[in-house]
């Protein structure tokens, strides 16, 4: 920031109080008048400079409401130029000056849960299993700096809570491979006992009902097998029932000999104890049974080999093997296992009581496999795996986290799962928190194509277009034959492979804005109208850059994922393009339109000429209260006017030729997209660096950031800045600042009941 | 082998409907409850309560009727969907939440809708709405006597990001009417076949059989138990982690906690249930297929299904669904006359009149979605009374108008007939500005939750029975 005039050299708390306050009580007061309204912008409650460090995103706020000439509103007295440009300067220059007065500042990482991304690549990490929860599991939404893995509004209600436990049993059920189940009740033991002494063969009455109850582990296709005797020459017809559900009739019919007759059948059975009932019908023949038995229809043999090394490694016996000594196995399995889920060393104790579960199933007589996977599904929802829980800090002092704590930050912010071995050995060896080796496992991470992960989400929630193809721009039949699911797929793709190659290749940040390039599948490509000569070197389902500067493209203004998202349906629309550069690249978005806005005219003041949309926002921003904004925002979006609604070019828009001039309200002015995003570039950059600093700070945090967190930003922009705005220098600033691998406990805030 | 009618349970579901289904569905049959488990019904049906919440306002001349007749009076066009209804229903006017007045035009007044609170300004990481939602307070009061203390509902998934204008409000505020506490928003499930599963998930109970008592060890020890075992297990594991954390984790644990114990008192729920009412005729409804419903209106239907599900089975009394979130950006062209547009955008209508006509067309088919629900409601007989009889249904937005964002004389309609308290097919017309936590208060005491101050309230509403 080059704002530190004149002004910045005096002492500030005469500044503020005899040059800046004046101005403000003049223009701001009389709405601003603390304890006015309830849910008032309290600026005016610092009285002194220092009292701005308490509040400084409010007064953050101030400088660029001024500066953007959103504040006052139109209708109210204005501050001179000369005044506006000063206080804005000042604030600004002080935010800078001050930022790291109160010290280095850490803050406090709440218990993050995982969210459903991150529980969908750790489970699939872990349990060697990809059930892709995430398309079922609820979506979270964001706060913080906007995105979901904010660890504040990650609830867990109880509707998570039982997807949780249904999602374990899934998980180890694909996971572990129990042997296939069989089970036979012979006819003494069905329910109710005969009276008398048992028999092995159970006569029944016509009209009596009988149970076999048989357990099955894994919810399957079973083979129900009856074997009963008929007496000669008779009839029988048995109703079976499933818990009580009638499902199918029987027919006995007597084989002559004498010899029992066997019927089978097959079921589809949950997890649980059933009672297959038997009910001889009433106008039966009696008969007697001699038993009923159960098989699960399932071959070990079809058991891939993938599938087997998996098992192994979770149980550590072989598919199908029953180890020698059970719970001793389990034991060193299950320790092994929760090193992992919990990413961290743990306790004997710990091991002790997930065995519990071990112990519950093999004491009923399961099988060993069904006894490990009993025990994995809680672990799978116990808090220490659902939650990254990192120590408690023991005081208001900064402290390191652990090296484990640190190795899941990192992995979680760059890969979206669970640390891998070599970050888990590095934690183990306690070298992790040392700054080299931070440096190098932040380039291995990078230089790994799961980074792209986290660039898919972090880019994507943070410019919204993660939301394309899905409610922002539905598809219907009207353009369905060139804006098709695979074309809205790649736009959002563009995105992601063009910051992920900036991130890859080290480039400078500012390119986001302003660059010749980006990166195409030739279905893109088409849809882009490139010509022949550049198609020919694009693949339908591979991203490859292209240099795109003579199509006015490059950077994400030229995205086809950005102008469609920011037009209306078949309509494009400056004022939405333009504000959404304020609100998501820029960082201070404009205030929405106020309510009651007065109807557009639609025709000229002739009352007989139809305007065009740019005629109609030119009288627009003559109104008095629609002025501000639209002079800031309009601008940025006629710039873009050669876009259509879904980012294909135009020379013409209804056979009028487009006119992509624009005037910035600094005075830069330019004509079409190329100029008008170098203007952007040049006179937005600080704002622009910052911002992207501020929101891949937030989501490495997973945390809001609060006041003192500028200190870290103001020196993140710094390093940045002397770097050339290099990528990787951004993210191996944010590993290695103090907030990322420290944290201190706050003072509690009471909360009310 | 024979392959004699396999009961696949896909098949069962989608063929006989979940009246008739495999073990895991088996309580849905309520008979087969009481009888094998000699719980006793309730003698007569227990009364329930809805929240259906509609975004974005309404035409505010086109709801509001002229005049000041209490019965008999004139139908204005946004509510001609449910003019044959209208012995059912009356319009409660003059209701506002003063704590949205002024304020930002939709994020704070969704969380108010049914607290009342004043929403703070905030980026999320500390999110205070100033309110308990009332359907929570009844939950937490009542909810333990059906399986389900309550089912939230809607169609939208939660909104990301801070509209951070002046100080900022998280987007997220906007996407939920129900509220556990003023810091945490309950969500709502969105996917037809997982609300439906909702109804019916850890249901697994122990078959019953002569001979077997259900309290013997054998049962204790059975597959059936394991989900209370493992979540014994981990609310061991969490204790221990609770009292070695303060601050914001130890609330993280105890959240954690407690969505634990609310499964194992569903799970309990099933071996024992307790005092429910039992519907003796049976509805059918077959598993919704899986994902989300290409039809908006298909989409919104299912889930008024299963709403009707969870009261007719009692599987809940108490129940909430949002039309659609705050702002939402759905396009309704679906409707005749309606263009391709936001829906929010169109609330904007500047008095353009052809845009006005294509609001006033989207919300009037919000309240043909009500009349749907009412009609169906009527339809359930439960010994005598229906279904709508013995249940209390609130309709409205959180707006009355969605181009100024006025938030006075909020459009609301209270259905059904309270089981005898309420007097359905009236204007309630309350003193201008009286708070609608009276309202929520009042319902709220019929639920058997008296309260003596909920949000704003001055009191408890009288006139509506």
């Amino acid at each position: 920031m080059a704002s530190v005039g004149a002004l910045a050299a005096e002492n500030p708390a005469q500044t503020f109080e005899h040059v800046i306050l004046p101005v403000l009580d003049e223009v701001c007061f009389d709405c601003h008048e603390p304890g006015l309204s309830k849910g008032d912008v309290p600026f005016f409650e610092a009285e002194q400079v220092a009292d701005i460090q308490g509040m400084r995103s409010v007064w953050r706020s101030v400088a660029s409401q001024l500066r953007n000439r959103t504040m006052p509103p139109a209708d109210k007295k204005q501050p001179t130029d000369e005044d506006r440009i000063k206080v804005v300067e000042w604030i600004e220059g002080h935010l800078q000056d001050s930022a790291c007065e109160l010290g280095p500042f850490a803050g406090y990482v709440t218990a993050r849960r995982m969210n459903r991304l991150e529980y969908d690549r750790t489970i699939h990490d872990l349990m060697g299993v990809d059930l892709q929860f995430s398309e079922t599991l609820p979506a979270e939404g964001g706060t913080g700096e906007g995105f979901d893995n904010s660890g504040e509004s990650l609830f867990l209600p109880p509707m998570l809570m039982e997807r949780y436990l249904e999602a374990a049993r899934q998980i180890v059920d694909a996971a572990i491979v129990s042997p296939p189940r069989k089970q036979t009740i012979v006819g003494s033991d069905l329910m109710p006992p005969a009276k008398g002494e048992p028999r092995k063969y159970r006569p029944i009455r016509a009209g009596e009902k009988v149970a076999a109850m048989m357990s099955v582990f894994v919810e399957d296709d079973y083979r129900i097998g009856v074997r009963a005797i008929v007496g000669k020459g008779k009839k029988s017809v048995l109703q079976l029932s499933v818990d009580g559900v009638p499902a199918t009739r029987i027919e006995f019919s007597a084989s002559g000999d004498g010899k029992p007759v066997e019927k089978k059948l097959e079921l589809r059975l949950a997890r649980g104890v059933h009672a297959i009932e038997l009910k001889l019908a009433k106008d039966s023949d009696g008969l007697s049974i001699g038993e009923v038995r159960l098989a699960q229809n399932f071959d070990l043999e079809k058991v891939s080999e993938e599938q087997r090394t998996n098992h192994q490694r979770l149980v550590g016996a072989v598919v199908g093997e029953q180890p020698e000594d059970p719970r001793k196995l389990a034991r060193d399995c299950l320790t092994a296992f929760l090193r992992r889920a919990f990413r961290r060393p743990v306790g004997d104790g710990e091991v002790e009581r997930f065995l519990q579960l071990f112990d519950r199933s093999i004491g009923r007589g399961d099988p060993y496999e069904e006894a490990m996977k009993l025990t994995f599904r809680g672990v799978l929802i116990s808090p220490d795996f659902l939650y990254r829980m990192e120590r408690e800090p023991e005081s208001e002092e900064i402290q390191p986290i652990t090296d484990h704590e640190l190795a899941s930050r990192l992995s979680y912010f760059l890969h979206a799962t669970m640390p891998d071995e070599e970050l888990s050995r590095l934690a183990d060896e306690g070298r992790l928190n040392d700054a080299a080796v931070l440096k190098e496992q932040v380039k291995r991470l990078l230089d790994s194509e799961e980074s792209r992960v986290f660039v898919r989400h972090f880019i994507g929630q943070w410019l919204g277009t993660k939301d394309l193809g899905g409610r922002v721009a539905p598809i219907t039949n009207a353009v369905q034959d060139f804006y098709t699911p695979e074309v809205a797929s790649d736009m959002r793709e563009e995105v992601v492979y063009f910051f992920d190659h900036l991130i890859r290749d080290n480039r400078s940040v500012l390119e986001m804005v302003d660059s010749d390039d980006s990166f195409l599948t030739r279905r893109l490509g088409k849809f882009y109208q490139l010509p022949e000569s550049a198609l020919e070197k694009l693949r339908d389902n591979e991203f490859r850059r292209v240099g795109l500067r003579e199509q006015g493209r490059g950077g994400v203004l030229g995205m086809g994922a950005v102008l469609t998202m920011t037009s209306h349906y078949k309509q494009t629309s400056p004022v939405l393009r333009g504000a959404w550069v304020f609100d998501r690249l820029i960082g201070s978005p404009v205030p929405p339109p106020p309510p009651d806005v007065p109807e557009l005219p639609t025709k000229g003041r002739d009352g007989k000429k139809k305007l065009t949309d740019r005629e109609k926002l030119d009288l627009h921003r003559t109104a008095a209260s629609c002025q501000a904004c639209h002079q800031l925002i309009d601008p940025i979006g006629f710039g873009l006017q050669n876009f259509d609604a879904f980012g294909r070019w135009r020379d013409k828009d209804n056979d009028q030729p487009i006119d992509a001039k624009g005037v910035m309200p600094s005075g830069e002015s330019f004509d079409g997209p190329i100029e008008m995003k170098s203007v952007l570039a040049e006179t937005r950059r600080d704002e622009l660096v910052r911002n992207l600093t501020r929101k891949l700070l937030g989501y490495a945090l997973g945390r809001s950031l609060e006041d003192r967190d500028d200190c870290t930003i103001a020196q993140l922009v710094g390093t940045l800045e002397e770097s050339d705005y290099k990528a990787r220098t951004l993210i191996e600033g944010i590993v290695l600042s103090t907030p990322f691998r420290n944290r201190q406990a706050i003072p509690p805030e009471p909360i009310e009941p | 082998m024979t392959r004699p009618q396999s009961i696949s349970r896909r098949n069962l579901l989608r063929g006989v409907g979940a009246t008739l289904a495999l073990p895991w569905l088996e309580s849905l049959t309520p008979t087969g409850f009481a009888k094998g488990l000699g719980s006793s019904g309730l003698a007569k049906p227990p009364l329930r309560s809805a929240f259906l919440f509609m975004p974005n306002g309404v035409v505010p001349d086109h709801w509001t009727p002229e005049g000041d007749a209490e019965t008999g009076f004139e139908i204005t066009p946004m509510l001609k969907p449910v003019e044959h209804l209208r012995d059912q229903f009356s319009l409660v006017e003059n209701l506002w939440h003063e704590e949205t007045d002024g304020r930002n035009g939709h994020w704070p007044k969704v969380p108010a809708w049914l607290s009342g609170g004043f929403v703070e300004r905030g980026t999320g990481g500390d999110l205070d709405t100033g309110g308990t939602s009332i359907d929570q307070l009844m939950a937490h009061h009542v909810g333990h006597k059906t399986s389900l203390p309550s089912l939230e509902l809607g169609v939208d998934e939660p909104r990301t990001g801070i509209d951070n204008v002046g100080g900022g409000f998280p987007r997220i505020l906007g996407s939920f009417i129900s509220w556990r506490d003023p810091h945490t928003p309950v969500p709502k499930e969105i996917i037809p076949q997982l609300a439906f599963d909702r109804l019916f998930r850890t249901t697994n109970r122990f078959p019953v059989v002569s001979g077997i008592d259900p309290d013997s060890e054998i049962v204790k020890r059975s597959l059936q138990r394991d989900d209370a075992s493992v979540l014994d297990l981990v609310m061991e594991d969490a204790k221990s982690l609770q009292s070695r954390v303060s601050g914001s984790d130890r609330q993280k644990i105890d959240e954690y906690l407690e969505s634990v114990r609310a499964v194992e008192k569903r799970i309990d729920a099933v071996m024992k249930p307790g005092e429910r009412w039992i519907n003796k005729a049976t509805l059918d409804m077959p598993r919704p297929a899986s994902g989300i419903p290409e039809s908006h209106a298909e989409h919104v239907k299912l889930m008024l299904d299963i709403l009707v599900l969870a009261f007719w089975t009692d599987t809940t009394r108490i129940g909430s669904f949002m039309l659609g979130d705050a702002q939402t950006g759905r396009s309704f062209d679906f409707i005749d006359g309606v263009r391709k547009k936001s829906f929010h955008g169109l609330s904007h209508h500047r008095n353009d009149a052809e845009v006005k006509a294509e609001y006033e067309k989207i919300g009037t088919w919000h309240v043909a979605q009500l009349a749907y629900l009412l009609e169906k409601m009527k339809g359930l007989d439960e010994g005598g009374s229906s279904l709508l009889d013995n249940s209390q249904i609130l309709f409205g937005s959180s707006l009355k108008d969605g181009n100024s964002h006025n938030p006075h004389d909020l459009p609301l309609i209270l259905a059904g007939g309270g089981a005898g308290t309420l007097k359905p097919g009236r204007r309630v017309r309350a003193a201008k500005d009286t708070p609608m936590c009276n309202l929520l208060a009042a319902m709220s005491e019929r639920m058997g939750v008296k309260t003596t101050r909920f949000g704003d309230s001055t009191g408890v509403l009288s006139g509506l029975g």
